[in-house]
């Protein structure tokens, strides 16, 4: 019976969701301390916004009571927890209004930004990746391969101001500002999406390579099949699972980087609120965005973990469970654990 | 000088009893190839010829280097980067394969010629359904039926497999004879006039090789198919094949039928590879065990016994295990993959707990302890380890890996370790002035002495060596195990020998154990066991040795 | 098992000093020395151009981080009114800002302020990662299980907006954008030490350690620091062109030194508004970030290929 539950696909999926939450709540915990080391006194924050003028210590006593900000520590930290837990992230010191408000708002745009981003990196990667082990000509090869670095190591918002040059200045085609529709995500979208392509590609290669030196792919050519078959039907299908797992780490961090991109190409999106509310020490509101990126790098985490399965089938369940990589060791260590999205 | 097999000659002067047909299938002349450019430039291959005639069964048997494995590539035209045919020629049934486009070699394999790998666990695609993969290789060459479901469950039967659940199994789910099976069906799949079978059962089970090499034979007599076999084991050669082609050194040194070259080898060689091939030899190579021996034995073991835990389930590797071992005694124990041998060398050595169970070393009881209390103990067993890659550290130099245990147990200063390393060296047959090389520069069967001289550091009572000669080349092999009887004899040091190999334990130990699935279900004097094994396990794993049908001579063990 | 054989008798296989990450030219035969082992690894650079190049690259980026004053006669500091907004020429090879301020001057004078946060973040990931991965890999078990998601919250939160909350908390400046980019280079430190350290601890001869009787302190420090050192410190100096890169980035969003100091970052942020008048403001400070991050990560991938598999 034992046996049974831990080798049922469902205890894969129910450790996954736990840890998935725990790692949400982790990433609550840790902010929340960082936080608590501000210096000086929120209250003072939260009432000096635009008058410039000192508060009375009744105004103070006022704040304090009224965002709870003289009880202990711990209570604090209870208190905002359960907040959490029912969706409110609290009131905003600056702006004060309810700081989901002011994600929600922001949201969306942030999200067709780092979607498109990641839709081209998946694209570009693995078409770099791919053509760099499949084509023959080694001087093929030698140049795709040292795009990849080549990508990873330029500044992306240096990227942005290049592309802004030349696209946008010099040749009249993308807009250099705004949010109208769709035309406005292409600049800023390939600017994130350079530094995650290269590592797609990187990462997608070199488990293309490690999978041609496998028995089975040689195998699959002793049958007769065309070196075309092979790539598609034997070597990608087996090497496409490292890009997953990069895939799904890569997400949070677009969203995050997307700050930069919307810096750049004055976008109005979670990037703006967020550089404002360190501006002005907001201290709820970055709080807010912390924990909307960890529960997004958790549920892409998740949905990595889920997918997994799907495609090999030896993980997951009871017999394979042993090969079972965590997805994020899948990919190799000494690739960046995070995406070089800078 | 390649020693030419003259072709219509042998084929009139065989004995078989099949009908075959004049003409060869398979013919390869002269052949060479060659690897890397330039400097690095290699001749893996240096004018390799011999014939395949149609229905016959060839074996290539050389050992590692000798360019069997080169050949069977070049044949497919599968050579790695770097590798090509530089001279020479294939032909197929008349038809030369060296100067094919790609797209119709493409049709020769897999639709003329199929391939039996060697290591079934990592020759399917880990991600496909074995019926999937199957269907493959139809639709490839155009042989699928409707959707293929048909024969698909045909090739799976006649593999001896449950095909309607097979099909739509993934490899990790099959066992590795159960792989090596689907690989066979796939190679055969398109009813090709040639199987190249290379080294198909060199990562399987004893008793699973000997029904896989059976079922090729079957395979063989049904399609009329030539198959030729690359093996690195002459008893298997012996066995199954019509005609042996030896190589070494990227040349054919010998050819004849199966009788001619074992029963009268021409070339030096040849010689040499019979008399270490255990199977074959009648050598047995430890000595006497001196009758009166007062002195408590080196080790004795009672009712060992160890369970894993794993998610949930529980697996007894050792189920009460006994035995004791004198001085300059050796007990095998033998068992295939999951007998729970080698954790029971583990367990003596004091590398694992034990559950329950008493080990005494010398008299002493050392069954619970561990860490420091262990430490003076481990002075008097040593281990050697099976994979002589991986047990020497990368780092080190060989001097350094040999005092090594001194260096642990604080016995020497550095220029009396040094002393030593140089001692033990020359002690395994070694030049002392390989102390300041890597192991990496050093070949398999010499690492494999550097780890023996190790071992003697501390001169210990008891060595463990665990398939301490079954990564190595028969002809190293033989040698190895000559060097560790001379070490018993000199020092009478007791040996717990793990062998999965009856062959190589019938030459090297007094007595012998055997395990199946964590039990002993045999022990007794090796010769005894070998005559008259009491029980059914031992006995199959007696008639899965390959070499025993088709010797002249018959092993005699000495007393 | 003959697979096993094969790649060991496989013709052409040259000694390779494994001992030394498989650099050829640290276990050569004129390795004997220090002296012989130094000029080996000049011979080896020198060999390949691209290799060259790069080297040359860090070497003039440090060396301005180092002497700033042999580069450039100019002041990073000192303005000009008459020479507002000039294009790169002779005078001045990166042209002058809004406030004639020579800008390959403010570039090579910044040089120290990012190496310093940059080296700073690199030791902080460094040090706390390597002992959390070290703790983590060489005890297994719960340790490792609990440490390994801690090192999993680390890696959840990207670096940027953990240095962002720093910010928040402690204020702008080098010193806090240094400490949030460092804890969050800690994640993939600990991870490859951690990995490292299995590897070793699982291999047949720490076993073989084992079984001849070394105590775990003996094989931790003779066996695999010195083995899983190798990885880490590759690892090490690619992160320092990550930690250039996102230092970089936050700078350029505001968060680092405040203005005036020539910081990379805010060089190209300054440069944003004057983009289509004057271009070299931001893009030649930024071709410098790019090409000195180019050629870091072109060396650690060098000594990356040549460790051991």
């Amino acid at each position: 019976m034992r046996r049974a539950i831990f080798a049922s696909g469902w205890f894969y999926v129910a450790r996954r969701l736990v840890q998935a939450l725990l790692v949400i709540w982790a990433a609550f915990t840790v902010t929340f301390i960082i936080l608590y080391l501000v210096p000086g006194n929120p209250a003072e924050i939260i009432a000096g916004g635009a008058s410039g003028a000192q508060p009375t210590p009744q105004q103070l006593a006022e704040i304090d009571a009224q965002y709870g900000l003289n009880k202990p520590v711990i209570v604090q930290y209870l208190v905002d927890l359960g907040h959490a837990l029912q969706g409110n992230l609290g009131v905003s010191y600056q702006l004060k209004e309810p700081v989901s408000t002011l994600i929600g708002a922001t949201f969306p745009s942030t999200c067709e930004l780092a979607f498109f981003a990641l839709a081209v990196a998946v694209a570009g990667g693995l078409l770099l990746g791919g053509a760099a082990v499949y084509l023959r000509p080694r001087w093929a090869q030698r140049t795709l391969d040292a795009l990849p670095p080549l990508g990873a190591s330029l500044p992306s918002f240096w990227v942005g101001l290049m592309l802004m040059e030349f696209f946008s200045f010099r040749i009249h085609i993308f807009p250099s500002a705004g949010q109208q529709g769709f035309i406005s995500v292409v600049l800023p979208g390939i600017m994130l999406a350079v530094p995650v392509g290269a590592q797609i590609a990187q990462v997608f290669s070199k488990s293309l390579r490690s999978v041609y030196t496998e028995p089975f792919v040689e195998i699959a050519t002793a049958k007769g099949a065309s070196r075309l078959r092979v790539f598609f039907a034997h070597a990608v299908r087996n090497a496409l699972l490292p890009v997953i797992t990069v895939t799904g780490m890569a997400i949070a961090n677009l969203f995050v980087y997307a700050t930069i991109a919307e810096t750049i190409y004055s976008r109005d999106g979670l990037g703006l609120t967020l550089t404002n509310a360190v501006q002005s020490k907001d201290i709820p509101v970055v709080q807010g965005i912390v924990l909307v990126v960890a529960a997004i790098y958790a549920v892409a985490s998740l949905a990595v973990d889920l997918v997994y399965p799907l495609v090999d089938a030896r993980i997951g369940t009871g017999r394979g469970a042993r090969l079972r990589p965590t997805a994020r060791a899948a990919a190799d260590p000494l690739d960046p654990g995070k995406a070089v999205i800078v | 000088m390649s020693a030419r097999l003259p072709v219509a000659r042998a084929n009139e002067g065989d004995q078989r009893p099949d009908a075959v047909s004049q003409g060869s299938l398979l013919r390869v002349a002269d052949l060479q190839v060659a690897y890397g450019f330039g400097r690095t430039r290699n001749l893996a291959l240096k004018g390799v010829s011999f014939d395949v005639g149609r229905g016959e069964k060839v074996a290539v048997v050389g050992e590692s280097g000798s360019g069997k494995s080169t050949t069977a590539h070049a044949i497919m035209r599968l050579l790695p980067r770097g590798g090509a045919v530089t001279g020479g020629s294939i032909t197929l049934d008349g038809r030369e394969l060296t100067t094919l486009r790609e797209r119709q070699m493409r049709d020769v394999r897999g639709g003329q010629i199929g391939l039996i790998p060697q290591d079934p666990m990592s020759s399917l695609n880990p991600l496909t359904r074995v019926g999937k993969q199957l269907r493959e290789t139809l639709k490839i060459h155009g042989r699928l039926a409707g959707n293929g479901e048909e024969q698909v469950i045909q090739l799976l039967e006649q593999a001896g497999l449950a095909a309607a659940r097979v099909k739509d199994q993934f490899p990790h789910q099959l066992s590795g004879g159960m792989r090596q099976r689907v690989l066979i069906a796939s190679a055969l799949a398109c009813l090709p006039r040639l199987v190249i079978a290379d080294e198909p059962t060199s990562a399987l089970d004893v008793t699973v090789q000997r029904q896989i090499l059976d079922h090729i034979d079957e395979i063989s007599a049904r399609t009329g198919a030539s198959v030729l076999f690359i093996t690195h084991d002459l008893a298997v050669a012996a066995d199954r094949a019509d005609r042996i082609v030896v190589m070494n050194g990227g040349q054919v040194v010998e050819a004849g039928t199966t009788e001619q070259v074992l029963g009268r080898p021409a070339d030096k060689y040849t010689r040499r590879l019979l008399a270490s091939a255990p199977s074959l030899s009648s050598t047995v190579l430890f000595a006497g065990v001196p009758k009166s021996e007062p002195a408590p034995p080196v080790v004795a073991v009672q009712g060992l016994r160890k369970v894993f835990h794993s998610q949930g389930e529980e697996h007894v590797a050792v189920a009460g295990t006994s035995f004791e071992i004198r001085r300059g005694e050796t007990l095998a124990i033998v068992g295939e993959s999951g007998s729970g041998k080698s954790t029971t060398a583990r367990l003596v050595l004091r590398l694992e707990r034990a559950d329950a169970g008493t080990i005494r070393l010398n008299g002493t009881d050392i069954s619970q302890r561990w860490g420091q209390s262990m430490r003076p103990h481990r002075r008097e067993m040593q281990m050697v380890y099976q994979n002589p890659y991986g047990s020497l550290s990368p780092r080190l130099t060989v001097g350094d890996i040999i005092a090594e245990p001194l260096r642990i147990h604080g016995l020497a200063g550095k220029a009396r370790r040094e002393q030593i390393a140089r001692d033990l060296l020359a002690q395994v047959s070694l030049d002392p002035s390989m102390a300041g090389r890597r192991a990496a520069q050093l070949s398999g069967g010499q690492r494999q002495r550097v780890a023996i001289a190790r071992a003697l550091a501390l001169e210990p009572s008891l060595i463990v060596c665990d398939e301490p000669v079954s990564a190595l080349d028969v002809t190293v092999q033989a040698q190895i195990l000559e060097l560790l009887a001379r070490i018993q004899c000199e020092r009478q040091v007791a040996y717990l020998f793990i062998s999965h190999d009856l062959a190589v334990v019938r030459q090297v130990a007094h007595r012998v154990l055997v395990m199946s699935e964590g039990q002993v279900v045999e022990e007794g004097i090796t010769a005894d066991v070998f005559a008259s094994p009491q029980a059914e396990y031992t006995r199959t794993l007696l008639s899965a040795i390959p070499g025993q049908e088709s010797t002249p001579n018959v092993p005699v063990a000495e007393d | 098992m003959s697979s096993l054989q094969a790649a060991e008798e496989a013709p052409g296989s040259e000694p390779t000093g494994i001992g030394t990450g498989g650099f050829a030219p640290l276990a050569g035969p004129g390795a004997r020395t220090a002296a012989g082992r130094v000029l080996g690894a000049v011979g080896y650079v020198a060999r390949r151009p691209g290799l060259l190049l790069a080297s040359l690259i860090v070497l003039v980026v440090l060396l301005w981080a180092i002497v700033p004053g042999v580069w450039t006669s100019y002041s990073p500091l000192a303005t000009s009114i008459s020479s507002t907004l000039k294009s790169p020429s002779g005078a001045h090879l990166f042209g002058t800002d809004q406030l004639g301020r020579d800008v390959f001057a403010r570039t090579v004078y910044g040089t120290r302020l990012s190496l310093e946060a940059a080296f700073t973040a690199v030791l902080i990931g460094l040090v706390i990662g390597s002992v959390i991965g070290l703790f983590a890999g060489y005890n297994g078990g719960i340790v490792d299980t609990l440490l390994m998601r801690v090192i999993d919250v680390c890696l959840s939160v990207p670096t940027l907006l953990l240095a962002m909350a720093i910010v928040t908390a402690i204020g702008f400046g080098s010193v806090p954008l240094a400490i949030g980019v460092g804890i969050g280079m800690i994640g993939s430190v600990a991870r490859v030490m951690r990995s490292e350290v299995l590897r070793v601890r699982e291999s047949m001869f720490v076993d073989a350690e084992r079984s001849m009787g070394a105590k775990t302190t003996y094989i931790l420090f003779r066996h695999i620091l010195p083995s899983a050192a190798g990885p880490v410190l590759v690892l090490a100096i690619l992160d320092l062109s990550t930690a250039i890169l996102a230092l970089a980035a936050l700078s350029f969003l505001g968060f680092g030194a405040p203005p005036p100091a020539p910081e990379w970052g805010s060089l190209i942020a300054s440069g944003q508004a004057y983009l289509s008048a004057a271009w070299w403001m931001s893009t030649l400070p930024g071709l410098t970030i790019a090409i000195f991050a180019i050629s870091i990560n072109r060396i650690a991938r060098e000594l990356q290929e040549k460790r051991p598999a």
